[in-house]
This record gives C-alpha cells, structure tokens and sequence, in this order.
C-alpha cells in the first residue's frame, strides 16, 4: 500500500505532523502505524484512566475518532519489521509493505529493564503505556492487590504511586538516587514532594535499591540492598525510559542514544523525519540536542517535521525540558536546569512562602536558564516564555520571585512585541 | 484621630458602604487616589477612612454593583446663620498650619446672588411669530475682533476677525493645572465645532501645535512656554492680566503637580512651584500694555488679533475702555465665580464682581464711548448653560469662554481638590497613576456633545425668542427680564423688571 | 480574526472587566449570586498592576497555540472553522500542563476543593454573546479592544518555534 506520509507511531509527534499538514492538505494520505491496540491517546494521562477519572473516549486524543476527523488511515497492532530507506518501503508484521513517500519515525521510547533477579514474575510491570495502566486496574480491582513497591522516583514513579494511592493500595517507591525526583525538580522540591508522600502514606526509600525480587511465579515481596524486605503484591518498575530507536539504527539512520536530527527534523536518510520521544531535538538553552521526553515537545517536534516534510520553510528553534508534576494537591512546575552540576556557575534565587510553596530561579549569562515552582503555578509559563524569547532577566529579576510575577514585569517592548501593534494615534475628527 | 490636628476628625463625608451588595471587586480601593477605601485583609472586606474622602465620588461612580453612597457627615455643628462649619474650619487650618487656605474650581457661596437665575428670556406669541430651528436655518456664527470703525490711530494697522461657528469658546486651562488627554480633547472638539480653545498660561505642547489654528495662546505674566514659534502658532494671543478666581494675583501650580513633562513645556525644573507675578513687571500702566500689545502684533506681523483677558473688578468699565484704546481686538472679562487649579480660598470667596454686572457695564460704556465695534468682548466666569451662555449674549457679549462645564463634561465632579494634584477623575493632574483615567477619545467625543447639545438648546431659545441670529441678540437687553432684583442692580444691568412690556 | 487587545494607555485598573467576565461565565448571571456561586467562578482575565501600569490580560489565541500543543486529550483545542482556542470542561484531566506552556500566563487553574473539580480556565470570547465579549463592553476608559489586526502581522519569514508572532532574529534580544 501506498501512502504519502507515514508515521511509525502514533502518538504526540505523529499528532503534530497530522495537524500540520492537514493545516495546508487536507487530501493527501497519511497513515499511522502503531504497535498499540488503541487509537491514539494523550499517554500522560494513563494515570488518570489507571485512577478511573477518565475512560477510553476521555483518554482518546481527541476522542475515539480523531483518526476520522483528520482523515489518518490506521494499522493498529501492527510491529514495524523493517524499514528500507532506498525503496521508500515499510515492511510491517504480516508481510505487508507499506510505500511512502515522505516517513516520520516516532517510535518513542521504552523502559529501561534493569537486571534484578525475579523481575519475570507475574506482578511485575510497567506504567508506560495504556495496557499498563489497564493491567494496574486489573491487579489491584480484579486481583485483590493491597501493596505495590515502585521502583525508582521519577517522573513516572511518581504517576504509578500516585495511581495506585487512589486505587487504594499501599505503595513504597524505592530510589537509588539521594532524592527522589532528581529530573524535574531541586533537592529542595523533592524533599517537599517527599513529605506530601509520606503524610499520604507513601513510604519513601532513598539511596537504596531493589536487590531482588521473591516470589513463587507471583510476586510476594523484594529485598533491598541493605537487606530490608517488603511485602508486596506489586511491583512497578519505572527508572527510565531509553529511545526505541532499533529500527532507525539498522536501517542506517544515524543515532546516538536517540535518532539524530537537524532543525528541519530530517535524519541522516533521505525523505526521513524524526519526532518525539525517540529523537534528539535542539535544547534551547544548553544549545546541545537531547532526548526530552515531554508530550509538548513531541508534539512541537512533530509539527516541525510535518511542516518540513511538505516542503515549507522552517526552523525549529528548540525545545526546553519542562514538567507538570503534581501529586494530590501539590502542584509543582518546572523548566529547563533545575539540578544542574556545576550549581556554582549559575546565579540562584529561591524564595520560600510557606512549608509547601516554594520557587527557585536559576540564571546564566543573564537570562533565565531553569525555574522550579512549588505550591503556586499560576502564570508560570510566563517565565517559560521568557526563557524562550532570550529576554535579559536585568529588568525584572527583582521580581521574579514574587508570587504575582507576571507579563506585566517583562520589559514593555516585549509585551508591545506579543501585542505587536501599536496603539492607534487620537486622531482629530 | 492619633497623630493628626483634630480639624481632621471634622470631615465633610462619608463612604457609607452596603455590605450586602459589596461583591469585594476592590474596584473602589483601586479608584481612591486619596486613599480612603482600603482593603482589610483581617476581616475580608472593604472599609473606609471617612476623614480622607473629599467627595469627588469617583468610588461610587465605578462600583459595579452600586454599593457605596457619598454622603455627608451627619456629625454637625449647632446650626449658626453667622459663623458657618467651614468659617470654623477655615480657622481651625490657620491655627494648625499658619498657612493660608488654597482651594480649587471657583466662588461656592449661597450667600452671594446669582444674577443669572433671575434673568429671563423673551418668548414670542402672536404679535411676533417664533421661529422653528428644525425648519429655518439658525445662525450661531459670530465674528470677535476688531470690526473696523475708525480708530483715532489710524497709522496702526487691522488684523483680521475670528470666525466662531458657535459663540462658546473654551477657556484657558493650563497643561500642569489640567491633564494633557483632556487639553487635546478640547482642541479637537474645537476644532470639529469651528471654535476655539486656549493653552492657559502653561504654554503649548509639541503634540498640540496641530491644533495650531483653533488654539488661542496666552501670554500671562510668568510668561511660562512663550517663545517665537508658540506666538505664531495660535489663531489668536491673549495677555493675561487676571483671572476671576483670584483678580489681583498671579497663576499658581503647586510643585506637586509639575512633572516632566509639565516642566518641560514651561520650560521650568520638575517639582517646583510655577508661580506667576501678580503684575506683568513690564505692565505698569495702559501705556506698558498698549506697548506689549503691538510688540505681540509686530510679532506675528499683524496677521491674528491680540486680546487681553481681565478680572472683572469695581472699575471693569473704566479698565475696559482704556484697554479697547490700547489696541487690543478682544476683551475678555473673567467674573468672580471663574474656577482655578488653585488660588487662596479668602481672594476667590471674596474678590471681584459677578459677570452678568461686569458685561453689562462694559458692552454699555464702549457704546457710550463710540468704540464698541473696534472690540469683540467675551464673557467669561462661572457659565453653566447654554442659558446663561446667550443671557451672557443679552447683555451684551460676542462670545463667551466655558471652562469649569468642560470638566464637568469630562468627569468632574467639584470637589475642589484640584490643587493637590490627586484629581480622582484625572481631569486636573498629569500624575502617572492619574492621568490615564482620561481617554482622549472618550473626553474628546463628551466635550463635542456638550458643546453639539448646547447649540441645538441655543436654537431653541433663540428660535422662541423669533431671533434667527446669535448676532441679533448681543447686546439685546429689551429681550431679557428681571426678577427679584433692585433698582440699581436692575440700572446696573440695563434690564427691566419683569411684567412691564416694551 | 478578532481578538481581545489591552490598552496599556488607558487602563485605570478598575477591575470592572474581572466582574462583568465572572459574571458572564456564572450559572445565575447575577451579580450578586455569581461571586458566591458553585462550583466557584473565576474571571478569564485578570487585571495586572505594577506601580502606575496597569492592564488586563486575557487569553491571545496565538497563532501557535502551546497550550493546545501541551494538552494530552485535546481538552485544550483550536476549532477548525472559527480558529478559536478553547477548553472543553468535560475533557479537561486538570494535569495544568497548559498553564506550564502558556507564555502569557493567561490560563488559571480553576479548582473547587468542595466541588471535586480540578480544570484549566482560559477565556473563549463570550461566544454567543449579542454585545461581543463582556469585559470589552465593561471597561469604562476603553482599555480593552475587540479588533482585527491580522493585517498589521508581518510578513510570514522562516516560521520559528514557540513564538505566536513570528519574530525577526535581531528582535530577540530585546533591551529595556
């Protein structure tokens, strides 16, 4: 089968390119392939459907039929075997091949599957995509199960506790680091986030591992490696996700941890973009190109990719790691640095307003080059903003700090820039 | 009150606040530019300090849900026909600050009477047919200036007339004692109604010289922003010699209200009182002023007349005649109830003489002495309507200025704060917080359809009266009437008691 | 398209645009009720002051729209035919990743701890609203404008992330 753009994969980078060129085309063919049974979905979300907030038509992007509405053909269910840049061909299971024209690689990534001993057990599992979050119902509402260890605090350690807490079940999340949440937010954060789990009931174990997990075909419980065991009926694993770029690498696609691309989103084969998870886009402020894995960034990829896949002029000027953490009702936010290693070279300015409202700014070179808020969100994104348009922070540092800090303490010529247009003259009648 | 002179606990209003009906916008809190409404954190509502309001009523006016009401302090003194509150209070200030009392806008007195509500118009019935201004056509044109009979100097050269396409001009206000918003929305309604409006003594500002050719510029005894290009840009230049509020002192902006802008435009330092002498010092006698006049003419080589601008005192007849032989083209007398941005309380109550006298002595004199035509006389000084605007006319003006009724227009509401510099409306400041609150546009389209409203109510009277031309009626004192006046204020004014006939 | 612009010029900070959008977006549409309503009604756009400037704020409707980009089901979404963005209460999961992407700071969290409720907020334009939008017909100074300037946008260049008008690259390192 035929079709002129493809996407392996189909979720925010897939989406990006659809929306951008169903702006311009509204009749050429696009076809998504997944390995998913599902159509696609928001995967930050799987831990509201894993709660029960949301069902199949919420999590849906769009709906059950965005598919429809935006005229995509789908193969859902279906592995990518192969891919044969010289032929312009897909070979996918089943023995189907699919021509293209133009190919978006968007595979993702996948967990990282650490080498303990029992983690083939029934019990232990992922919280990476919807089956997961399906399979977490299924353990605790069908199964009856009352514990859940989660190994690693991250960002996704975090949801599954998170999801699991709602559902019920006694969680303990077990991390090597000295902090949980050494991505996302400053040890300070971490440690707030830290308490907000423990007064919930979440018993939090730092600098510690999982050494084993024990069980006779079913999970029963773990060691750590100093020896404590835990009882348990679950166990989540969830210390980080790599670039499923497999595919990519044996078809010659030029990769390092992750699919290179230019700012074009092309790859080093002809007529191939990549977004998303899998690829390594431009970080704005280190000026490097890394893995970011956020669905605003995916999906900001993609929309790039889809653009330059139709032959428009365009740019994409970066990416910065950002994250919407929030656990029961602490919210936090976070952009670009917020745990950097050479703290020392970088201006810090932190302002504590009560045990769980908190916000740290860090600035480089004089301009913002990370921030982190804890407790109070509101209008955050304005500093993103900042950060993005390269504003000098020499005019509102004094500011920044402040819990009412927003666009009207930018620079007037930047609030002018994002009005654009100057206000009408009187004009005598 | 702690810390404070206890006159303070004397205050004239309160904030009464429905509670029920406050929907905690804080919109008054934002709007009190003297800090009267705060928000009170403690007890989650808003409440006032009801000795800071001074009743401009800005709070009330923006409530959304009309909650507030100014009204006035029920606390009272025992009532006393001689010695008023504000008689008492006026001593109180002077005790407590050995400084004299300044306040804004013009003569607040009861006490004293308004000649202008005891005039009346003519109608006509029967013998005479009235006119109907929807159906002929109405003339409100005037011509001011010097109209060409014989001066005894007949070397001097005639400058050219005014034309206004309504007698109603507006009257110098300057930018630093007004907002510069509302100083363009007088220009450019003067400019659509074919008339004039005037810098005041604070010169002319760069974004106003368009205006150039509706701009009457005055020429007042701190000579404050007179320079070539300013002389030659208005339509007219006027000297200030007085003004009614304060006749016999010189102009006054308090240094609060002097900001950059302001200054720069004065051509004086930020902050610092801009206080004008009280005489020009190079006007000692009719002959220094018949010298400046024509030193002014030569200036713009004769192309636009030069007028002079009095407060109307005891002697205004004598005055105006001696400035009529001294060249000048337009009188303009100022009467006692003028407003200011500021004078001593004591020289604005009680100064100078009401306008409806003062006009009707002049336009009669300059008949007497032959020279009315080689004059245009304006009236000026507390006109509240288009009544009092062709009453004005009556007895004997070409024209007259408006000025407190274009604020009034705008917003104000005469609280006579003007001189703090903390105008709520932001009618009489060019504070930064302040001064936004005029929209030129919006003040500019209210001062145009008070002035549009006035013409037709003009028409209306006149076209009742049977006269199709303002012209007609200047000085036509047959067909005004008066009540409850004296004799002499009736010889005064030339008019007849009302009931006689022709 | 029409959008909703301030006028940093005239804005006396009167908040009366804040009151007349709560009350738009009430159950009761009384001025009264509105502000004890529940679940709790907040305003879309929100009066900001510094010192002497003031102005109000609400949703832009970027040409780029990062909060529709940020949302993970498309509560957050751009209507094909009218091209306004806009947040479908039903779907909206309250994960605020919008509020993290908005670089106007123009959504709110709109939370009611006794309603269970946990959204996005961002203003939609009074649609159906005989007068246009509510705060515009409020603002007594003529401090918000509802107007067209589509046509003063420069001219399209090399499209570059992020920004909602299309920045020229000498223009971003803007000094005060």
């Amino acid at each position: 089968m035929k079709s002129k753009y493809v996407s392996i994969g189909y979720s925010a980078g897939a989406i990006g390119m659809i929306e951008a060129i169903r702006q311009y085309d509204k009749k050429s063919k696009i076809l998504a392939l997944t390995r998913e049974n599902f159509t696609v979905y928001g995967r930050p979300a799987i831990v509201d459907y894993a709660m029960g907030k949301i069902g199949d038509e919420g999590i849906a992007y769009r709906g059950l039929d965005y598919s429809e509405l935006r005229g995509v053909d789908t193969l859902l269910g279906k592995e990518v075997i192969k891919i044969k840049p010289g032929d312009h061909t897909v070979e996918i299971s089943g023995g189907k091949t699919v021509e293209y024209e133009k190919l978006l690689l968007n595979m993702g990534g996948r967990p990282i599957s650490p080498p303990i001993p029992g983690k083939e057990l029934s019990g232990v599992m992922y919280f990476f995509n919807l089956d997961d979050a399906r399979g977490m119902r299924r353990m605790v509402l069908e199964k009856g199960a009352k514990r859940a260890v989660v190994i690693g605090g991250g960002l996704i350690g975090l949801k599954a506790t998170e999801a699991l807490s709602h559902l019920g079940v006694k969680v303990s999340i077990v991390e090597l680091a000295p902090a949980i949440l050494t991505r996302g937010l400053d040890p300070v954060g971490s440690e707030m986030m830290t308490k907000k789990l423990c007064d919930f009931g979440v018993d939090v174990y730092t600098a510690n591992e999982v050494a084993e997990i024990a069980g006779d075909k079913k999970v029963r419980s773990v060691r750590l490696k100093n020896g404590e065991i835990i009882d348990t009926d679950l166990v989540f694993i969830s210390i980080g996700v790599i670039p499923d770029a497999k595919l990519a690498e044996d078809c010659g696609v030029k990769t390092s941890n992750g699919i290179e691309v230019d700012r074009k989103m092309r790859t080093s084969q002809k007529d191939i973009y990549s977004a998303g998870d899998v690829a390594k886009g431009y970080n704005f402020v280190s000026k490097d190109n890394m893995v970011i894995a956020i669905w605003p960034v995916a999906r900001k990829m993609g929309y790039f990719a889809g653009l330059s896949m139709m032959g428009i002029d365009c740019e994409y000027d970066g990416s910065i790691p950002m994250n919407s953490l929030y656990f029961d009702d602490l919210y936090t936010i976070s952009f670009g640095e917020t745990n950097p290693s050479d703290y020392s070279s970088y201006e810090v300015m932190e302002k504590f307003y009560d045990e769980r409202t908190y916000r740290k700014i860090f600035i480089k070179d004089g301009l913002i080059a990370g921030a982190v808020f804890v407790g109070d969100i509101s209008r955050s994104g304005v500093v993103k903003g900042l950060i993005y348009e390269k504003i000098p922070v020499a005019s509102y540092k004094d500011k920044l700090l402040d819990k009412d800090f927003s666009f009207i303490h930018a620079p007037k010529k930047y609030r002018d820039l994002i009005y654009t247009f100057p206000f009408k003259d009187l004009e005598a009648k | 009150m702690l810390y404070q002179p206890f006159v303070t606990n004397y205050y004239d209003f309160k904030v009464v606040r429905d509670q029920d009906r406050c929907i905690k916008c804080q919109g008054c809190v934002t709007q009190c530019s003297y800090d009267a409404n705060f928000w009170d954190n403690d007890r989650q509502m808003i409440d006032s300090i009801h000795s800071k309001c001074i009743g401009c009523h800005r709070c009330e006016a923006y409530c959304p849900t009309d909650a507030i009401s100014i009204q006035r302090n029920p606390s009272q003194f025992r009532e006393n026909g001689y010695w008023s509150k504000e008689d008492i209070k006026n001593i109180y200030l002077n005790a407590e600050t050995g400084a004299i009392v300044v306040t804004g806008m013009g003569n607040d007195l009861q006490s004293q009477p308004v000649y202008f509500d005891r005039i009346l118009f003519d109608a006509c019935q029967v013998t005479n047919p009235s006119i109907d201004p929807l159906r002929e056509p109405m003339e409100l044109t005037t011509y001011i200036g010097n109209r060409g009979r014989k001066l005894s100097d007949t070397k001097a050269k005639k400058t050219g007339l005014i034309r206004l396409d309504v007698p109603v001009m507006f009257g110098p206000m300057s930018y630093g004692s007004i907002n510069l918003s509302v100083q363009k929305a007088l220009a450019a309604s003067a400019r659509e109604h074919g008339t004039l409006w005037s810098t005041g003594e604070g010169g002319l500002h760069s974004d106003l010289y368009e205006y150039g050719p509706n701009t009457i510029v005055q020429v007042a005894s701190g000579r404050f922003g007179v320079h070539e290009e300013y002389l030659k840009a208005g339509a007219m230049i006027e000297i200030k010699i007085g003004q009614g509020a304060k006749p016999g002192i010189g102009g006054h902006l308090p240094g609060e209200k002097v900001v950059d802008d302001v200054s720069r435009t004065r051509m004086i330092p930020v902050g610092s009182d801009a206080i004008s002498p009280a005489p020009h010092h190079d006007i000692y006698s009719i002959e220094d002023l018949r010298q400046l006049i024509y030193a002014l003419k030569e200036a713009i080589r004769y192309e636009k007349p030069v007028g002079v601008k009095v407060s109307a005192v005891h002697n205004i007849a004598a005055i105006a005649s001696g400035i009529a032989r001294a060249g000048a083209d337009i009188i303009v007398v100022d009467g006692y109830r003028g407003g200011t941005g500021a004078t001593p309380l004591i020289v604005r109550d009680h100064t100078g003489i009401p306008i409806e006298l003062a006009i009707a002595v002049v336009d009669e004199r300059l008949r007497q002495e032959g020279i009315r035509e080689n004059v245009g006389l304006v009236a000026a000084g507390g006109i509240r309507s288009a009544a009092d605007t062709l009453k004005a006319i009556g007895l004997g003006a070409d024209a007259v200025y408006i000025s407190t009724a274009a604020l009034i227009a705008v917003g104000c509401t005469l609280c006579q704060q003007c001189h703090t510099g903390r105008c709520a409306w932001g009618i009489t400041t060019n504070d930064s917080y302040l001064s936004k609150r005029q929209n030129p546009e919006i003040a500019a389209e209210l001062i145009s359809n008070l002035l549009g409203a006035w013409e037709i109510e003009m028409k209306e009277v006149l076209g009742s009266m049977g006269i199709n031309a303002i012209e007609s009626l200047r000085g036509n004192r047959e067909r005004l009437r008066a009540v409850g006046m004296t004799e002499s204020e009736m010889q005064v004014l030339g008019l007849k008691q009302a009931g006689l006939g022709m | 398209m029409k959008r909703v612009y301030p006028v940093e010029e005239y804005c006396v900070a009167c908040h009366l645009c804040e009151v007349a959008c709560i009350v738009e977006h009430s159950k009761s549409k009384n001025l009264f009720y509105a502000f004890s309503e529940k679940p709790k009604v907040n305003s879309k756009i929100e009066v900001e002051m510094e010192g002497p400037i003031s102005f109000s704020a609400s949703c832009r409707i970027c040409e780029h729209a990062e909060c529709v980009e940020a949302c993970p089901v498309a509560a957050m979404w751009r209507d094909d035919e009218t091209g306004l963005v806009k947040v479908e209460d039903d779907r909206c999961i309250g994960c605020w990743m919008c509020i993290m992407a908005c670089p106007q700071g123009s959504i709110t969290p709109r939370q009611d701890h006794d309603e269970g409720l946990r959204i996005a907020d961002k203003c939609d334009l009074c649609p159906g609203r005989e007068n246009g939008p509510a705060c515009v017909e409020a603002c007594p100074n003529n401090a918000l404008v509802y107007e067209d300037r589509d046509k003063f946008a420069k001219d399209r260049r090399t499209l570059k992330g992020s920004m909602h008008i299309f920045i020229e690259s000498d223009d971003t390192a803007i000094q005060e």
